[in-house]
């Protein structure tokens, strides 16, 4: 009874050693498999559609600095959005730091064509996003350099307060205290 | 009579400036500030503030400023309160993270806010002011770089960082070499590693069996014995085969068949009426065969 005990403990852990390898062996192609696209994509290769989907965040990063470098801001864009939240939180930093960097280069290149509202709407985005990265990682250097050039480009200035000045008196509307209708009565 | 009334006042001079020093509400307070210098965009600013206070005096969090934009280049990203019970009443450790986006055109002296904590007990409210603090930012790049200078405008994107597959290699090696030893292990069971020394005992003298004729008792007997004296270490006779089976439990089930043998054995050498006999040759082949079989642990 034991010894069969025993025989069935030993093959039980075997088989649970076997399928922890091949659960292991799976994982460790697919991280391969992932760091190849991201490879290709920094080789300036574009990847098909059905390789990105459900792919890991960093693919889709590696993709967006692809789509940026051939001055696709919109897809690249888009491509960061969605994966803001994901990862690992350099990883995070990292998305926010790209993505701003998108918008300022988007930004700096309407302002070169002298549209000069959208450029600064895109630049106040670009700010947002290098500030939040830095919230993410206070220490990433790129951030800190890019967000001093967004401020560059786009300053921001305090308001300014007038405690001194009074108040400009509000002109009070007439406020009718009954309902006018037609005047009853004749002489 | 001067000389008591002197004493008395004395007396209560000595009280009341002891009743003072026990009725301080804080007993300590400091607030620790880094280096006020060489400060850049992004950068975190720690403050610490150390308070001891009296047992019973509660530090009202609402009076702490709250996380998030302190203004439009200043931001509290975390505060840290640690209360500990002392002797005296409480400690206080309040850490401030502050973090800096201001990108100065030169260096610039910037001022942390100050704030006033609020202490209550009794429904009475003690304040303390924490003062504001003065440092200096610096910009980071130069004020006349242009794009078209050729020099670097931005920071380049940072590329997508690689997966780490350490986890999963160190995962599979593990699983890998465990499943081997599991299966060795399983193989060492179902008496599959033939090879081992252990498993060699009675493959040999079953061979050697087989090839005897049915006749040669003498020389089955003998090969037999010589088996049976490896596995035990040394000589095996029939009153040590209690203690033989307390070592070998596996072999408990042939003490019939083991009986057999050795009477066998003593009547064939030591008596004078034995003589050879077909039958006793082939049980002793059996024998060898179910020993053979326990080796390998299939019985």
């Amino acid at each position: 009874m034991i010894k069969a005990i025993r025989h069935y403990t030993v093959w039980l852990a075997l088989l649970a050693a076997l399928a922890i390898a091949l659960q292991s062996m799976y994982s460790f192609y697919q991280i391969a498999n992932s760091n190849q696209l991201i490879t290709q994509l920094n080789q300036g290769k574009e990847l098909k559609s059905e390789q990105l989907k459900g792919n890991v965040p960093e693919v889709k990063l590696a993709r967006a600095t692809y789509l940026k470098k051939k001055h696709r801001y919109k897809e690249a864009q888009a491509s960061l959005s969605q994966i803001i939240n994901q990862g690992s939180q350099k990883m995070q930093a990292i998305t926010r730091y790209n993505l701003g960097n998108t918008y300022l280069t988007e930004a700096v290149e309407l302002a070169e064509s002298m549209q000069i509202n959208e450029a600064s709407a895109l630049a106040a985005l670009a700010k947002q996003a290098y500030r939040q990265a830095l919230v993410l990682d206070s220490h990433y250097w790129d951030a800190k350099y890019n967000l001093e050039v967004a401020m560059r480009l786009l300053p921001e200035m305090d308001r300014i307060t007038m405690e001194k000045d009074d108040p400009i008196p509000e002109k009070k509307a007439k406020l009718w205290a009954t309902v006018p209708g037609f005047p009853r009565g004749l002489p | 009579m001067w000389f008591n009334s002197l004493f008395i006042f004395f007396i209560g001079l000595l009280l009341s400036s002891c009743s003072g020093s026990i009725n301080q509400p804080i007993t300590f307070f400091e607030v620790q500030t880094p280096r006020p210098f060489g400060y850049v965009m992004g950068d975190e600013i720690k403050q610490r503030i150390i308070i001891d206070a009296r047992d019973g005096l509660a530090l009202q969090a609402s009076s702490m400023p709250s996380i998030g934009e302190v203004n439009r280049w200043l931001n509290l990203n975390m505060i840290n309160i640690e209360k500990t019970k002392t002797q005296q009443g409480f400690h206080y450790q309040i850490d401030l993270t502050y973090q800096i986006f201001y990108a100065p055109l030169a260096v610039k002296m910037l001022e942390l806010p100050g704030f006033t904590l609020q202490f209550r007990q009794f429904g009475n409210t003690i304040e303390k002011k924490v003062p504001s603090w003065h440092f200096t930012a610096a910009p980071l790049r130069e004020l006349a770089i242009r794009k078209d200078d050729g020099k670097e405008y931005m920071r380049p994107d940072t590329p997508a960082p690689f997966l780490d597959n350490t986890r999963q290699l160190n995962r599979l090696i593990v699983s890998l070499l465990s499943a081997l030893i599991l299966a060795a292990y399983l193989a060492w069971l179902y008496g599959l590693l033939t090879f081992l020394p252990k498993y060699q005992i009675f493959k040999s003298p079953l061979r050697k069996l087989a090839k005897l004729s049915a006749d040669d008792l003498t020389a089955s007997l003998n090969i037999m014995h010589k088996a049976l004296n490896q596995l035990n270490g040394k000589p095996l006779f029939q009153h040590q085969l209690a203690g033989f089976y307390q070592r070998f439990p596996n072999y408990q089930p042939l003490h019939e068949k083991l009986t057999w043998f050795f009477n066998c054995s003593n009547q064939h050498f030591f008596s004078s009426a034995s003589r050879a006999n077909k039958d006793e040759s082939e049980k002793i082949k059996a024998l060898c065969q179910h020993c053979l079989q326990i080796e390998r642990g299939k019985r």
